[in-house]
């Protein structure tokens, strides 16, 4: 049958690049969607500090607009509250090509070997859904090489002790260290914590016609001066584009998945405005590949329900939208009684592995490091302790004498998935192009905030043995967790009745449909995923290939 | 709106001493400019301030000190709460946002930003996002 494209891929974000480029790459012709626009530094770099996609008070510089695009969320109290995307419980990520990885701080950590094993390493929880992974970290190590080489990290390969086997070392020396370093290795000595510089996805050293980081104080959450943070847009994007087998469209919404009276894929139906207008399009290809993210794909996949598939499609099992996790973010700060601060950029210099495992009482862990420069209103917002009156000469003299002698210790904590926490369709709420908008509820599972208690202490404990005066931190609370790390609400797995796609990302009972971006994570590792996601995406696609 | 009272609170919110306050850096305007684009939190601020005019007639006159007082006895109410905020958010935010002039408050804690363009990057497309 004739198609108009052999591939779609919905999402022009970490994984949907990265799909894109290596189909279009061998030959086959992509039509690639995103929702968001296509931005630069010159369009997108503007410095609004209080509109940005790390501290969104007002709205994001890389959307989605904060109208015409709600979502419902479900508090803990089973209060529904209908919000925009800079609100609180919306869990955002940039509509933009490239998604989060436009502005993203870019850590680029391997996940541990046990990170892939948690059932058969702690047993699994009451009430909670944590399985394996449905392969070991060998099966994924020479992805992770390939996104470390091919979008491009800085790092040591001498990295953390409890990682798994490299065959090479990344390609660009690591940033380098400063005060807050410094400060850190003393109170690690005398914990006998190991520590190293953490990976990034930045360029340390000029590579592939692009320049090294210049070291601005205003990383993450903002598109970079000098065009030193790989993101897939400026990697993987452009080699796609560069084949001239791949079409990529902005601003468009993709409506559903398009199956056949058999319930066979056939393609999508997308939306996007000509002359403010909505007009819809339906287009065919041979095999689809959801890469929206893990609300947007989930949404999408329950959004597609037919005759055959009343549910959505991968939902005979009811399973796509559950166990939707994030990333606890245990944050310790501690006040030295000297300056501590590197203006210097990106901010991340130190980090250790070793509470990511074999914590007593703890199911897992998670990786702990120091922070970005935080933004002064960031600061002034997340930093001052309890109890500071956040007004006249107390609030100001704090900020003027301690801005500089803060640091912060933080870290992911590896989540327990709980099949109440998910993503399903509104039954009411719509977006811009009328369609029903995600609904987020539940609360993270109890392990999780254990972990994230625990975590917390550890990360005091750090700062108390590197000389801090004084140590604060808020306790965390039970909460929905899902924000810029969502992860879970497709995953996969070795079993059709257990999972909602294979261990390759296709979905069970559609040989054309594929899913490839945190949707798919079993669990979420005690890091950030996207260096996961995008080894995901190289070793998904080249699968794609065989069904094409 | 008693904008007098207004501008000598946030003159108290961040308060002027060796280093510029709130109103040498253009807070006091910037907050003026949001609340007039803001109804929800003009209401708020309005309500708030015609309740401590009554309470405490000509207190917009009297010292620093005094002035401090008055707002210690009222710092957990709403309107006083949300204007702490938008007051501290203006003076150290990036100085296009109106509030925080020269990057005054960034020279006085030590933030450098390191861009190419200045302290606010490249041009904004304006705020509709």
């Amino acid at each position: 049958m004739s198609r108009d494209y052999d591939a779609i891929v919905v999402g022009a974000g970490a994984s949907g690049n990265i799909v894109a480029a290596i189909l279009a790459e061998a030959g086959h012709r992509v039509l690639l969607l995103e929702r968001g626009p296509q931005e630069s530094y010159a369009s997108a770099g503007h410095r609004d500090h209080l509109r940005n996609q790390r501290h969104s008070a007002y709205g994001h510089n890389s959307g989605p607009d904060i109208t015409g695009n709600p979502r419902v969320f479900v508090d803990s109290a089973g209060h529904e509250h209908v919000i925009a995307p800079h609100q609180y419980g919306y869990h955002n990520n940039a509509a933009v090509v490239g998604g989060g990885t436009f502005v993203y701080g870019g850590l680029a950590w391997r996940f541990l070997p046990d990170d892939f094993r948690m059932a058969s390493r702690y047993g699994v929880p009451e009430g909670s859904s944590l399985t394996d992974w449905p392969f070991p970290y060998e099966a994924l190590a020479p992805y992770y090489q390939r996104a470390e080489w091919e979008i491009g990290v800085s790092g040591s390969g001498a990295g953390p002790v409890q990682a798994g086997p490299r065959e090479a070392d990344y390609p660009m020396p690591p940033v380098p260290g400063g005060p807050t370093a410094e400060v850190l290795k003393k109170g690690a000595a005398a914990l006998g914590l190991n520590t190293f510089s953490p990976p990034l996805l930045v360029n340390t050293v000029p590579r592939d016609g692009r320049q090294a980081c210049i070291q601005c104080g205003s990383c993450v959450g903002f598109p970079c001066p000098s065009d030193a943070k790989n993101g897939s847009q400026n990697t993987m994007l452009a080699r796609a584009l560069a084949t001239g087998n791949c079409e990529l469209i902005t601003g468009a919404m993709v409506e559903r998945v398009e199956t056949d009276g058999r319930g066979t894929v056939t393609g999508v139906s997308f939306l996007f405005r000509r002359d403010l207008t909505p007009v819809r399009r339906t287009v065919s290809a041979r095999i689809v590949a959801l890469c929206a993210g893990a609300i947007e794909t989930a949404r999408l996949l329950l959004a597609s329900h037919s005759r055959l598939h009343p549910e959505g499609l991968g939902n005979a099992h009811d399973l796509v939208g559950r166990n939707l996790q994030g990333h606890y973010y245990p944050t310790a700060f501690g006040l030295f009684e000297h300056d501590v601060y590197d203006a210097r950029g990106p901010g991340v210099t130190i980090a250790t592995c070793d509470y990511n495992h074999g914590n007593d009482g703890v199911v897992g862990g998670g990786m702990l490091a120091d922070d970005f420069v935080m933004l002064p209103i960031i600061f002034w917002k997340t930093a001052l302790p309890a109890g500071l009156r956040r007004w006249g000469s107390e609030a100001k003299d704090f900020m003027r004498a301690n801005y500089r002698r803060v640091v912060q210790v933080k870290g992911p904590v590896h989540e327990i998935p709980n099949p109440e926490a998910r993503v399903t369709l509104d039954p009411g709420v719509v977006d811009r192009y009328g369609l029903r908008v995600a609904r987020l509820s539940g609360v993270a599972h109890a392990e999780t905030v254990n972990t994230a208690r625990y975590m917390l202490g550890k990360a005091r404990d750090w700062l108390a043995a590197s000389g801090a005066v004084s140590v604060w931190g808020d306790e965390p609370v039970s909460r929905l967790s899902a924000g810029q790390h969502q992860a879970g609400t497709a995953r996969m797995g070795t079993d059709s009745h257990g999972s909602v796609t294979d261990p390759f990302g296709r979905v069970w009972g559609h040989d054309n449909l594929f899913v490839s971006d945190t949707a798919l994570h079993p669990t979420n590792g005690g890091f950030n995923p996207v260096l996961t996601v995008m080894a995901l995406a190289f070793r998904n696609a080249e699968h794609m290939l065989g069904a094409l | 709106m008693d904008e007098g009272l207004l501008v000598a609170i946030i003159d108290r919110i961040v308060p002027a001493d060796a280093d510029p306050g709130a109103l040498a850096l253009g807070t006091d305007r910037y907050v003026l400019d949001w609340l007039g684009a803001h109804a929800g939190d003009r209401g708020l601020v309005e309500a708030g301030l015609a309740r401590l005019a009554s309470a405490r007639p000509g207190l917009a006159g009297l010292p620093g000190a005094e002035r401090d007082a008055a707002l210690v006895a009222i710092e957990a109410e709403p309107w006083f709460a949300r204007l702490v905020v938008l007051v501290s958010e203006g003076f150290y935010a990036d100085p296009d946002n109106g509030g925080n002039r020269d990057a005054g408050s960034w020279t006085m804690i030590g933030y450098r930003h390191g861009l190419p363009e200045g302290p606010s990057g490249p041009p904004a497309r304006g705020r509709s996002q």
